[in-house]
């Protein structure tokens, strides 16, 4: 099997309101997919969809060859969900709720959650509803994790991290992937997908309107970039550049613009004393304005 | 007790539905108790007093003896309202008190279908009313010697799961239309508007001739109180209330099978 998810005209409208618009999304097995966008751009639209929470209005979605309306509780046994609300009955230790969930799938090791919970440096003991927002986000990766499912589909998995406990569920995603797993995440900050997927899909307003690599998705997004020199320069050395746009030189210090590679630009700067050359990280609205003005481009 | 949906759901409830069993017992031994004081002819002189119409309706008319008496407090004010308000309680919280609470979601997204978890949590639910039922039974029972309520055991356990049944018929009712829409306000309003309209339609609608058949479809008449505790058991008529339950929770299944969660 080939891929792990893949939609074909996937839609969801509530009204008027279309939430997700003829998806065709295809994620393959064994990859780490990021799915890109701003609040309300339909990831957890798709996601809830993925798992039979809802109900296309058109359009069909198969998940590790099954379908999600007929066989739902095949398929979940095979799938570890981390819903972007994680909301659990604060009433019950987390060892309680886990146990129960464990229970749900035929029974599993105390040890399969407390690895876990270790290496998140989560308290089971603790009423879930004394716990902080972090730490409840933990517990609702234990049990995406506790598993060990063939499919992980995780919708915000760092929200309420701290950088820390970020960079531990990364290199859980990336062990996860070398054991085979596959991981669909959705996100709206560019850098942890960045980090750790293979390909990403970016989805605005119920579209998706890029699916790539994630070097290649980056390498044409557009960045902001300062130069700093150590005499003034002109505008005109620069201005030609490919990829450079609202070029703007004031004495020593030139803002731009780039698209693709920063080589050209570089080696031009290069020709001046280089005080200082920041490159903004693009953010993932800049990147969002870029494909979205460039959208025909992108979906035919 | 974390095995299963339904065992999860009553260990979930566990200090509600001991709270609730408190109050049933409260009800049956407080009311039960002053059944010596109801059974004096001052009394039943004060009952022949009033309006013949109104007396019936409250099942007043026969107070003064004790499944009279019984029939018309334990049975037939205080104990359904308790088990009727509980059950749709817990019935309203089953789907979409859950599924508002943002509980739901993550318990479908587990490999269970939906149907397991309406009918798991029905099942809670059931079990929830019958303990309810107990807690009515255990306590007439007890206090049966010292207040004199000369009855057949047999009679107050038949009255007693009929309590519990009528509190299922409404409690499964509340599921039901949270099988077709997950606003937990709309569930206990809706439940509640029905349990009061029946409520009436067995209490009044047979004080009006053109209106007597509405009566048939209450399930106050099928519950029926006095007469069970007198008589005994009524089979067809504590048949239908299971079956009046096990309908409402099919429906439920289905709608709640065909429909969006969470949105």
């Amino acid at each position: 099997m080939a891929e792990a998810i893949l939609t074909e005209s996937l839609s969801k409208s509530y009204g008027d309101v279309k939430a997700l618009d003829h998806l065709d999304l295809e994620v393959r097995d064994g990859e780490i997919f990021g799915f890109l966008g701003p609040n309300g751009a339909g990831k957890t639209t798709t996601i809830r969809l993925l798992l039979d929470i809802i109900r296309p209005n058109s359009g069909r979605a198969e998940v590790l060859g099954l379908d999600p309306r007929t066989q739902g509780a095949e398929l979940r046994s095979r799938i570890g969900y981390l819903p972007g609300d994680f909301i659990v009955d604060g009433r019950q230790t987390s060892r309680e709720f886990l146990t129960f969930l464990g229970n749900l799938r035929g029974g599993l090791p105390d040890t399969a959650v407390d690895g876990l919970a270790e290496r998140l440096d989560l308290d089971l003991r603790a009423k879930i509803g004394s716990l902080s927002k972090g730490n409840r986000q933990k517990v609702g990766l234990v049990q995406a994790f506790m598993h060990e499912p063939e499919l992980l589909i995780l919708d915000e998995p760092t929200s309420g991290l701290d950088p820390l406990m970020t960079r531990e569920f990364l290199s859980m995603a990336t062990e996860a992937r070398a054991k085979g797993q596959t991981l669909f995440m959705s996100s709206h900050i560019l850098n942890e997908i960045q980090q750790v997927a293979d390909r990403a899909g970016i989805i605005r307003q119920g579209r998706l309107i890029a699916i790539d690599d994630v070097d290649a998705l980056r390498s044409r997004a557009m960045r902001e970039v300062r130069v700093s020199f150590g005499a003034p320069v002109t505008a005109t050395e620069f201005e030609s550049i490919e990829g450079v746009s609202d070029l703007m030189v004031d004495g020593e210090v030139l803002r731009c613009r780039l698209i693709g590679e920063a080589d050209t630009l570089i080696k031009a700067a290069a020709r001046h004393q280089v005080i200082d050359f920041i490159s903004e990280e693009p953010d993932l609205e800049t990147l969002f304005f870029h494909y979205y003005t460039g959208e025909e481009a992108h979906v035919g | 007790m974390l095995a299963d949906i339904w065992t999860k759901t009553l260990w979930d409830q566990r200090r509600s539905l001991l709270g609730w069993a408190i109050g049933f017992v409260a009800v049956a031994v407080v009311y039960g108790g002053f059944y010596p004081f109801a059974s004096t002819p001052e009394y039943a002189e004060l009952i022949d007093n009033l309006p013949a119409g109104l007396a019936e309706a409250f099942g007043w008319d026969e107070i003064s003896t004790a499944h009279g008496y019984l029939g018309s407090t334990v049975y037939g004010i205080l104990g359904p309202v308790l088990v009727i308000i509980m059950a749709i309680a817990f019935g309203a919280k089953a789907i979409a008190g859950n599924e508002e609470a943002g509980h739901l979601e993550l318990l479908i997204a587990q490999p269970v279908t939906r149907s397991r978890v309406v009918l798991q949590r029905a099942v809670a639910l059931v079990i929830a009313t019958l303990v309810g039922g107990l807690a009515v039974f255990i306590s007439i029972v007890a206090i049966r010697g010292p207040v004199d309520i000369e009855l057949p055991i047999g009679n107050i356990a038949v009255a007693s799961l009929n309590l519990a049944l009528l509190g299922a018929v409404f409690g499964t009712l509340a599921l039901l239309v949270g099988g077709f829409v997950g606003k937990r306000g709309l569930v206990v309003g809706v439940s509640a508007v029905v349990a009061v309209a029946t409520y009436l339609a067995n209490g009044l609608a047979p004080q009006i001739e053109e209106l007597a058949w509405l009566q048939d479809f209450s399930p106050f008449y099928w519950f029926a109180g006095t007469a069970t505790l007198r008589d005994g058991i009524d089979l067809p008529k504590t048949l239908l209330l299971a079956a009046v339950s096990l309908a409402f929770v099919a429906i439920a299944t289905v709608a709640f099978n065909r429909r969006d969660v969470g949105v």
